[in-house]
């Protein structure tokens, strides 16, 4: 059966919510190069940067949803 | 209860083995792409028909496409996945940086790759061999690249094992080398930060070398580096023996990867780079024979006392074969970067053979027998679906090998005696156009070695969701020992 | 004191770092001089930036991939400089960013196609290749001739290729738009065209502004023409 290791960060976050650091940071950084997309996308002047701003508009969202199920998917497994 | 303390206490799996089976999977599925997108290409040369006259069918669109699907994804995602799997197992250490950061470099590299196809068929280029995306998917892949050396690095620092384990230092030089490579070659200045379009900073003859620089290191840490990660990983493993020679493994490592970055001018010769960079080009890619040769001698050899495992494991059957076309691919090569040779072989289908025997031989060979190793593993089944199958893969990825690969000699050959060949009055004998004729059977014959390697991957990918299914029977302990060992 | 590997693969940063210098040697010794020694870039006369349209012409070259059938590079071979012309010069691809030399020839050379076949030939063998060499392998690039160049993007593609060093002038950048439509208009006078880009080859175009043809057509007419090797001493090729 697994077994633990000691990480030498801490995982998560300390507080109620218990957010895992990683998140936090990675979470962030998508969701400011979501809205590089669509800053590219509301002004570009050939559509590969109009189908990549969106699309990487897109892609952060779905991403940063995901974090946000798989936390709480955690959280549900925990209690 | 869901506070921060039982969230800490809650024991974390050992490894972090759900992205590892997430590149996998993107390994078999990029795979397909990639062989059967060769394949439309190499037919695309048969019958020109073929381009349907749509812009995005082009040859000259899709050739990138096949060339970064076979590269950077199929290769690609195999090199990350097995990496992030070695690095854990070997260091005896979970990934550093948590969940989130290892899905982002998954699904990161993984959105790079679908976007890069799509602007290629778009048309949108840098217009450089192998490093075809336009300035923001670079900085994009860029981003991608720093967070998987950041945990991979991080893992090496948070290991158990007091040594860091020999494959890992060439997964290691890969990771490295590659983002230096892509750093610098890709230097450019867009036209706007609105517009997919931007300029080298280099021109000419500088720019030729750098690309090719980058091009010939290209193949030499993303193709061969990191793969020889696996063959030190995965041989031994599969064999159950020990690597043959340490001394050889260090003397292996260092030598290659000091003397493939200086190989690159081999594919610029007699043309305005200057003569010096040609000869300092040429002389080490011949020097380079050398390590190559010690390191498939250090991967062959570590099966001494284990050849009856050829028999019972097809798996292993591929790595080591993959050694073998490993060896005959760095033996050609350097033959090739001699001036003389490379007058005939250069411009012709002999180097499209040159390096499918190092692609299809080596690269995906080596990628197969990790494939049958670690699919198993990691979907918790005792072995493969079906080892006759496996077999069967292996002889009609090997014939469709040997179909391509001397086909192309024979084209290639063709192709550069006839350019040079001169009749009785002491004028070109040949047209262009006369040489194009002459290679058709051939580029037919290519075609169907390629489609027979890709039926291969296809018996592949049905032996390999099978077994993840869980179509064998299981044995829980069998699976037991495995997670113990 | 002997020296230990094992101290190296104890120390994840140390292998990390050697790793880094080790592979930066070849590439700083064989690309740093190319920057440095003056003779690498040959001193000849009449290499110019290409025109606007020119231009334009080569980032559709570059956008359909041409250089992965073409190559734009004759070797100092005596077969190629007899099939292709004279051998190319690495003064003549200065201001190609990026270099199209190629890699491979599916299709002929390119380096020195320019004023080789007449401007129709070119129009005719890229709608239909066949229509015209039967046995070739191009695909049809007749939709070309249905596109317009957005020319009021030039200007900026120009001030990008300035900053990474082609010499185009302010005058140059004022008259980028007006110099493509001249190009490619039979009816245009095209008197200050030529004094900024001399020998650049004259379209024919409808007039309403060039079509992605019209400009790959004038890249193409220039490949291998600047440079004049008539006039041009051995001296003055020795690298």
């Amino acid at each position: 059966m697994p077994e633990t290791v000691p990480e030498t960060v801490p995982e998560t976050l300390p507080g109620p919510s218990g957010v895992a650091i990683g998140d936090v940071i990675v979470g962030t950084m998508m969701a400011v190069l979501g809205l590089v997309g669509l800053l590219m996308a509301s002004r570009a002047l050939d559509s590969e940067i109009y189908i990549f701003g969106l699309s990487l508009a897109l892609f952060a969202a779905v991403f940063d949803f995901g974090l946000i199920r798989a936390h709480f998917d955690k959280k549900g497994a925990q209690s | 209860m869901t506070n921060a303390v039982t969230a800490r206490a809650t024991p974390a799996p050992r490894y972090n083995e759900a992205v590892v089976r997430k590149f996998i999977i993107a390994t078999i599925f990029w795979s397909v792409v990639a062989f059967a997108l060769g394949c439309y290409i190499a037919a695309e040369l048969c019958w020109p028909a073929l381009n349907l006259d749509q812009a995005w069918l082009n040859f000259g669109r899709l050739r990138p496409v096949h060339t970064s699907a076979a590269i950077f994804a199929f290769g690609g995602s195999a090199l990350m996945g097995s990496s992030l799997f070695v690095v854990q197992r070997t260091c005896r250490a979970r990934l550093w940086g948590g969940e989130a950061l290892a899905n982002f470099v998954f699904w990161g590299y993984q959105f790079f790759i679908v976007m890069a196809a799509l602007s290629y068929v778009l048309g949108y280029s840098q217009g450089k061999e192998y490093a075809e995306p336009e300035w923001h998917l670079d900085l994009w892949l860029t981003l991608v690249w720093v967070c998987y050396l950041l945990i991979f690095v991080g893992t090496l620092l948070k290991r158990e094992e007091p040594h860091i384990y020999v494959a890992n230092w060439f997964y290691l030089a890969f990771i490295v080398t590659i983002a230096m490579l892509h750093v610098v070659n890709n230097a450019a200045v867009p036209a706007s930060f609105f517009m997919a379009k931007s300029y080298s900073v280099y021109a000419g003859v500088q720019d030729a070398l750098i690309q090719w620089w980058y091009g010939h290191n290209a193949v030499g840490f993303f193709l061969t580096a990191g793969f020889l990660g696996m063959v030190y990983y995965f041989i031994p493993k599969a064999a159950n023996r020990p690597v043959y020679s340490y001394r050889l493994s260090i003397i292996h490592f260092w030598s290659l990867i000091f003397m493939y970055i200086w190989a690159g001018p081999h594919h610029l010769h007699y043309t305005a780079l200057p003569d010096w960079a040609q000869t300092l080009g040429m002389a080490f890619s011949i020097m380079l024979w050398m390590p190559s040769w010690g390191g498939m001698i250090n991967g062959m050899m570590t099966l001494s006392g284990a050849w009856d495992k050829l028999r019972t494991d097809p798996g292993l059957r591929f790595s080591v074969t993959a050694v073998g076309f490993y060896g005959m691919a760095t033996f050609e090569g350097p033959v090739m970067s001699v001036r003389q040779v490379n007058s005939l072989s250069h411009y012709t289908d002999w180097g499209i053979g040159h390096v499918h025997s190092g692609t299809l031989g080596w690269v995906s060979f080596i990628t197969f027998g990790m494939l049958y190793y670690i699919v198993p593993v990691l979907w918790k089944q005792r072995d493969v679906y079906s080892k006759k199958l496996v077999a069967w893969h292996f002889w009609i990825g090997t014939l469709g090998i040997v179909f391509y690969i001397t086909s192309m000699w024979v084209s290639g050959i063709t192709q550069g005696l006839m350019w040079r060949a001169y009749d009785k009055q002491g004028f070109l004998q040949y047209s262009f156009v006369e040489s194009v004729v002459a290679v058709h059977p051939f580029e037919v014959v290519r075609l169907i070695g390629g489609l027979m390697f890709l039926a291969g991957a296809l018996i592949m990918v049905y032996n390999l969701v099978q077994t993840m299914r869980g179509a064998t029977e299981k044995t829980s302990a069998a699976f037991a020992a495995q997670a113990a060992e | 004191m002997r020296f230990r590997h094992e101290f190296i693969e104890k120390n994840a940063i140390l292998l990390l770092v050697l790793t880094l210098l080790t592979v930066s040697i070849g590439g700083i010794v064989e690309i740093a001089p190319l920057f440095t020694i003056e003779t690498t870039i040959e001193k000849v006369k009449g290499v110019r930036p290409y025109s606007p349209l020119e231009l334009e012409g080569r980032d559709i070259y570059i956008r359909e991939g041409c250089y992965v059938c073409h190559s734009q590079m004759i070797r100092s071979l005596r077969d190629e400089v007899e099939r292709y012309g004279h051998y190319s010069i690495a003064a003549e691809s200065m201001y190609d960013h990026p270099f199209q030399w190629g890699s491979k020839r599916i299709g002929p050379d390119l380096a020195r196609v320019g004023g080789k076949y007449s401007n129709d030939w070119h129009y005719q063998h890229l709608t239909n290749a066949q229509s015209v060499v039967p046995e070739s392998l191009m695909p049809h690039y007749a939709f070309l001739q249905k596109a317009r160049v957005r020319t009021n993007l030039t200007v900026l593609k120009m001030k990008a290729l300035r900053t990474v060093g082609v010499p185009y002038t302010d005058d140059d950048l004022k008259n980028a738009v007006a110099d493509e439509y001249a190009q490619a208009d039979p009816n245009a006078t095209t008197t200050d065209l030529l004094k900024r880009y001399p020998k650049a080859n004259m379209v024919p175009g409808d007039g309403r502004g060039p079509t992605e043809m019209d400009a790959l057509v004038s890249y193409l007419q220039v490949l291998g023409t600047m440079v004049n090797f008539a006039d041009t001493s051995e001296e003055q090729l020795q690298q």
